[in-house]
């Protein structure tokens, strides 16, 4: 799993570099359009995080090259320009996803997961973890190929946890994948810590090998017993 | 007051001045003509005396047939020593037509061949109601048509005159300080007209400019605040993966967390208003209310378990609108989390909606909310720290775009908004 990295800011850049160590990805950075521009000649990349404002260029040349070439598989946009001319424009060059600025980890590991879901025909959007076996699409779960009666709140915070094992995933973040934007924070931990809840005794009534764990009350993670 | 119409007030003043002039007009004329009737009738009896003495004399102190021919002659010897002429007017009953009319009288004395006389001469003289009459009767016809013409005439010539003016109020009516049109109103005949042009264009030009420029510094601050936001929050992440740290000091991380989130927040939210603003939300479908409606109350399900709220719909099923599905979801989810927000334990929330309106009520604990703030940006109620205060001009700018009207009302416990499409 390869990603290429196109950002101008350097705070952003080492972030972004330690999330895809985190998970697993290699990665190459590029910080400017030529250099990035060289790059995508040169490599393959499965993924490709591409900020449209570059100190050199548009970010949408970049995606133009990229088409010239049939290569725009697996790219995603983050852009600080959070307006739909270029969401459009962007996912008309062949764009597969446009993230803004900020976003949570997990979102963006979701995207990326969602490409390469995409672009890899012979994983049908399930995920397995430990005994479990979520299908994305019937949005069912299965434990020791028992299914598993969730609710949808309680399937998409396991999916997101699942999504995300490999780190700790905050509760603002989790909140928001649940609720959107429009909820309110402090009340919505308060939900979600009744929605966890519900999750682990169903859990563990099924006897999946997996816990959830609260971190310092900061966020949660999954991980395997 | 009632505003009167410009038109109708120079009118009806014009119509008073006209009325006080043409009565002057009345009295100078009257007592002009009067005096005139009187001056000849006088001067018509003072020519009969003098014939009638002339006669009188030549006669030899008798009444010559001639003098009888004027009845209203007569003449007899005076006891009164004293010559002089005095004018009168007097009333004589008329067998004839049975009514007392208005004569002239001339009694004088006067010294004929040395002995004294009193003459007397009447002759009848136009009638004073007469004359008003006429003058009533003339003076009335030039009013009517002075009246119809100045009618007619301020009309046509203020409808020509006034057409710029109301021009430039129609245009101002319909100005609006964010549509990309600017105002232009052309130039007019009328001197004053055209510098009231002038000066309306300029000043809406400057509106305009400070809107834009308020707009443009908050879009351009809010996206440049997009990125050192992108950074703290990466960082954060990454800290709170760090397996070294205490409890103490996640808690702190979380705090920082929280905080990053509400900025993050109040930023897309701003965004959100700006685009609304610029129209950016273009693409319309026709959208079903129910699904929508019901898929939002899903959002909310937690506060309505917590706070034991009966949410009742009366929806019809194929009740749509054709709008920016985005747009209309916003719309949705702001108002239905505004009533769940502002609701109490055990309240109520109603949803209604039909083909051309959609009204939520909903009981709350705030008893007292300023109908015309309620829309504004950064009005709020609630001492929530986590409410911006934002959701409703929201609401508000998305039903300004899609020409909606929405009213906030409260009756009895309900507190209630509703969008007319």
């Amino acid at each position: 799993m390869k990603i290429l990295i196109v950002e101008d800011e350097v705070d952003l850049i080492s972030s972004l570099v330690a999330f895809a160590e985190k998970e697993k990805y290699s990665c190459d950075v590029a910080k400017t359009y030529l250099e990035a521009t060289d790059k995508v000649a040169l490599y393959d990349y499965d993924c490709i995080l591409l900020d449209i404002n570059l100190p050199d260029g548009n970010g949408l040349n970049l995606l133009e090259n990229l088409k010239e070439v049939n290569k725009t598989d697996g790219v995603i946009i983050i852009s600080a320009r959070n307006s739909i001319d270029d969401k459009i424009k962007g996912l008309n060059l062949g764009a597969d996803d446009y993230l803004t600025k900020p976003f949570h980890f997990s979102e963006l590991n979701a995207r990326i997961q969602a490409v390469i879901r995409r672009k890899k025909f012979d994983t049908p959007h399930k995920q397995v973890f430990a005994n479990m076996e979520i299908d994305l699409q019937q949005h069912s779960v299965k434990i020791n190929n028992t299914p598993v009666n969730l609710t949808k709140k309680e399937f998409d915070i396991l999916q997101q946890l699942v999504a995300n094992k490999n780190r700790v995933l905050s509760r603002n973040a989790l909140a928001e994948y649940i609720w959107g934007d429009h909820v309110d924070h402090v009340e919505s931990f308060d939900f979600l810590f009744v929605h966890i809840k519900n999750l682990k005794k169903k859990l563990k009534q099924s006897e999946a090998s997996v816990e959830i764990k609260n971190i310092y009350g900061v966020g949660y993670q999954i991980v395997e017993l | 007051m009632k505003p009167i119409k410009l038109l109708t007030l120079t009118t009806r003043n014009y119509l008073i001045i006209f009325s006080i002039l043409i009565f002057l007009f009345f009295a100078i004329f009257y007592s002009l003509i009067r005096k005139e009737v009187l001056r000849s009738s006088d001067e018509i009896l003072y020519n009969k005396k003098q014939h009638g003495i002339e006669l009188f004399k030549r006669n030899g102190g008798q009444l010559s047939p001639e003098i009888v021919l004027y009845s209203d002659f007569s003449i007899k010897p005076s006891s009164k020593h004293v010559i002089g002429d005095k004018y009168s007017d007097t009333t004589l009953y008329e067998s004839v037509d049975r009514e007392w009319d208005e004569f002239r009288k001339l009694t004088s004395y006067d010294l004929i061949n040395g002995k004294y006389y009193r003459i007397e001469i009447v002759i009848p003289r136009l009638e004073t109601h007469e004359i008003i009459d006429s003058i009533v009767q003339s003076l009335i016809i030039i009013f009517i048509i002075i009246v119809i013409v100045f009618y007619i005439a301020t009309r046509y010539l203020s409808r020509k005159l006034w057409h710029s003016f109301y021009d430039t109020l129609e245009q101002l009516n319909q100005f609006k300080v964010d549509h990309p049109q600017e105002l232009t109103l052309g130039s007019s005949r009328v001197k004053e007209f055209d510098l009231l042009n002038k000066s309306i264009e300029s000043l809406t030009q400057r509106t305009r400019n400070a809107f834009q420029s308020q707009k443009q510094f908050i879009e351009n601050a809010s996206h440049e605040m997009q990125t050192p936001l992108a950074i703290t929050q990466s960082k954060l992440e990454l800290l709170i993966e760090d397996p070294n740290l205490t409890e103490h000091q996640s808690q702190l991380i979380q705090t920082l967390i929280n905080s990053t989130d509400r900025l993050t927040r109040l930023n897309k939210t701003l965004q959100l208003l700006s685009k609304i603003e610029n129209q950016q939300f273009i693409e319309q479908e026709r959208l079903l209310l129910k699904p929508l409606i019901e898929q939002t109350l899903t959002y909310f399900e937690e506060q309505q378990e917590n706070l034991r709220i009966e949410v009742k719909l009366s929806i019809e099923p194929n009740a749509a609108v054709t709008a920016n599905r985005m747009l209309v979801d916003l719309l949705l989810t702001n108002l239905i989390k505004n009533a769940f927000f502002h609701n109490q334990p055990n309240g109520r929330i109603l949803i209604e909606a039909n083909a051309s309106s959609f009204t939520i009520l909903n009981t709350s604990s705030a008893d007292v909310v300023d109908g015309d703030k309620i829309f504004n940006r950064f009005y709020k109620q609630s001492t929530n720290k986590d409410s911006w205060g934002l959701g409703l001009a929201i609401v508000k700018n998305i039903c300004t775009i899609n020409q909606w009207t929405i009213t906030y009302r409260k009756k009895d416990d309900l507190h209630s908004f509703e969008v007319i499409f």
